[in-house]
C-alpha cells in the first residue's frame, strides 16, 4: 500500500532516470450516472511555458504525440475510472512538468445539487506493480469547475508528484493561462 | 421568403408572424411557461401549385450558452420535404435559417429563381440521382467494413459514453473557441435525440476514416468533405444506421 497523501506533500515517482511507469487513476462513485462526470486531463507543460494541444491528453485524444501519456477510462455501474499511463522515458526533452487536471461536469437542473463526490486518486508502479501514493478525498458536485490533482516534475536526478488538491471555480484554459502562464498552441 | 410563402398560425394572439423571430424565443418561452413544443406556424407557398407546406414548431429546452428554445421545421408535403432535405431542421433564429437554407438548398435557389415548384422538384430529383452524387449506402458499407476491422476492445476504445452526449457537447463549448453558427446548429441537432440512436462520438484512438469532423467553424464529412452532414445523418436516421462523430477541439478562449 502507497502513503496517503496530503495538499502540499511531494512525493518521489522514481529514483533513477530509467525505464519508469506509472499509472495515475482517479475512481469516482457513479452515483448520478450520465448527469455527473468528472474528466482527467494530462496536460504536458513545456520549459518555456507553451503547450502543444496534441500534448493535451484526456478522452478526445488519448495519447500524446510521443505516445509517453496514454488515457483510458470506464464506466461502472458503481465507479468510473479515468486512467493516465506514463511512461517517463518516453517524455520529451522539452517537458517542465505535467500537471493533472480533473474538470466537473454535471447536469444541474437533474441532479441535487448539495451532494458532495468522493474521489480517490493514485499512482501506481507499473514495472514493480506496487501503489506509489493514494490521495482520497471529497467535492462539492455544484460550486467547481476544476480540480487540480497535481503536478509531476523532474527534480535533479528523480521524478516528483506534487500533490496539490485545490479545487477552483476556473475553468480548465483559465487556469492554464493565470496559474502556469501557458500558452496552448 | 415573404414573396413566396404565406404565414398561417393557429395562435390568437401572434399577430402578422414573419420570419425574422430571433427575440421571439423569449417571447415564447414566457408565453408557453409550461409547454415543451408548440405549432407556431403554417408555412404554405402562395401559388398552390407547388404545394409547399410545412410546420414550424417552437421547443422549450435550453443548454447553457447554447440556446434557450429553439424551433423545429416539419415538412408537411413530399415538396416541402424536398425543400428541406440535406439541411438541418432545428435552428434559434429563423430569419438567419432560412438564409442558411437558401445558401444549402438546390431545391430553394432554383424555387427563387423560376418561381415553379415543379422546375426545383424536378432538378433537386436529378441532381439526387446523377452519376458521381453521394450515395449513402457506400459510405455506410465503407464504414461499418472500417469498424469491423477493430476488436471489440479496440471498438471500447474508441467509442466514448453514449449517456454523456450532453457532456461532450458542453466541454466542446467550453473548452474552444466561439461556434459559427453553422455548427452551433449542428449541435442543437446533436441534444435534440432526434438522433441520438445514431450519432456515435469518437475519440482518436484509432485512425478511422468514415467520420463527421466537427470542428469549431466547420463540420465536414471526412472522407467526403463536400457532402452536407444532414445528408448522411439524415440517411443514418432513415437506415437505422449509425454515423461516428469526432469533435476537434483548439483549446482557444472566448467558447463562452
Amino acid at each position: 500500500m502507497g502513503i496517503e497523501v496530503v495538499s502540499g506533500q511531494k512525493v518521489i515517482l522514481t529514483k533513477s532516470l530509467d525505464s519508469v511507469r506509472f499509472t495515475f487513476k482517479m475512481e469516482v462513485k457513479n452515483k448520478f450516472k450520465g448527469l455527473f462526470d468528472m474528466d482527467l486531463f494530462a496536460i504536458n507543460i513545456e520549459k518555456n511555458a507553451v503547450v502543444g494541444k496534441e500534448n493535451i491528453v484526456y478522452y478526445n485524444n488519448v495519447k500524446d504525440v510521443q505516445k509517453s501519456i496514454l488515457y483510458s477510462e470506464t464506466y461502472g455501474y458503481e465507479l468510473f475510472e479515468k486512467k493516465i499511463d506514463l511512461d517517463i522515458k518516453l517524455l520529451p526533452d522539452t517537458t517542465d512538468k505535467i500537471v493533472i487536471i480533473s474538470t466537473l461536469y454535471r447536469n444541474l437542473s437533474q441532479i441535487d445539487k448539495d451532494k458532495d463526490i468522493e474521489f480517490t486518486f493514485s499512482a501506481t508502479n507499473k514495472i514493480t506493480n506496487t501503489m506509489v501514493f493514494k490521495l482520497s478525498d471529497k467535492i462539492s458536485i455544484s460550486e467547481k469547475e476544476t480540480l487540480v490533482l497535481g503536478e509531476i516534475y523532474k527534480y535533479k536526478d528523480t521524478w516528483r508528484f506534487n500533490t496539490i488538491n485545490n479545487c477552483s471555480d476556473k475553468s480548465l484554459l483559465d487556469l492554464l493561462n493565470n496559474i502556469y502562464n501557458a500558452k496552448i498552441y | 421568403m415573404d414573396k413566396f410563402f404565406q404565414l398561417d398560425t393557429d395562435i390568437l394572439w401572434l399577430k402578422n408572424p414573419d420570419f425574422l423571430m430571433q427575440s421571439r424565443i423569449f417571447y415564447y418561452r414566457n408565453n408557453f411557461k409550461a409547454i415543451n413544443e408548440i405549432k407556431i406556424l403554417t408555412v404554405k407557398s402562395k401559388n398552390l401549385n407547388d404545394d409547399i407546406v410545412f410546420d414550424i414548431y417552437f421547443i422549450r429546452a435550453e443548454f447553457e450558452t447554447l440556446f434557450s428554445g429553439y424551433f423545429k421545421i416539419v415538412p408537411i408535403t413530399s415538396t416541402a420535404v424536398a425543400m428541406f432535405e440535406g439541411v438541418s431542421k432545428l435552428c434559434t433564429d429563423l430569419g438567419e435559417y432560412f438564409y442558411y437554407v437558401y445558401k444549402n438548398s438546390e431545391f430553394l435557389k432554383i424555387y427563387f429563381a423560376t418561381g415553379s415548384g415543379a422546375n426545383a422538384l424536378e432538378h433537386h430529383n436529378r441532381k439526387k440521382t446523377k452519376e458521381g452524387a453521394f450515395d449513402f449506402k457506400k459510405y455506410k458499407k465503407d464504414m461499418y467494413l472500417e469498424i469491423s476491422s477493430y476488436s471489440q476492445d479496440e471498438f471500447s476504445e474508441l467509442v466514448l459514453n453514449r449517456n454523456l452526449t450532453m457532456k461532450y457537447v458542453s466541454n466542446f463549448i467550453k473548452l474552444n473557441s466561439k461556434c459559427s453558427e453553422y455548427v452551433k446548429m449542428f449541435l442543437i441537432n446533436i441534444l435534440s435525440k432526434v438522433y441520438s440512436k445514431n450519432i456515435c462520438i469518437i475519440n482518436n484512438a484509432y485512425d478511422v476514416k468514415n467520420h463527421i469532423l466537427v470542428g469549431t467553424q466547420n463540420i465536414k464529412i471526412n472522407n467526403y468533405p463536400n457532402v452536407c452532414v444532414y445528408d448522411v445523418i439524415e440517411n443514418a436516421l432513415k437506415d437505422n444506421a449509425l454515423v461516428l462523430v469526432k469533435f476537434n477541439y483548439d483549446f482557444k478562449t472566448g467558447g463562452k
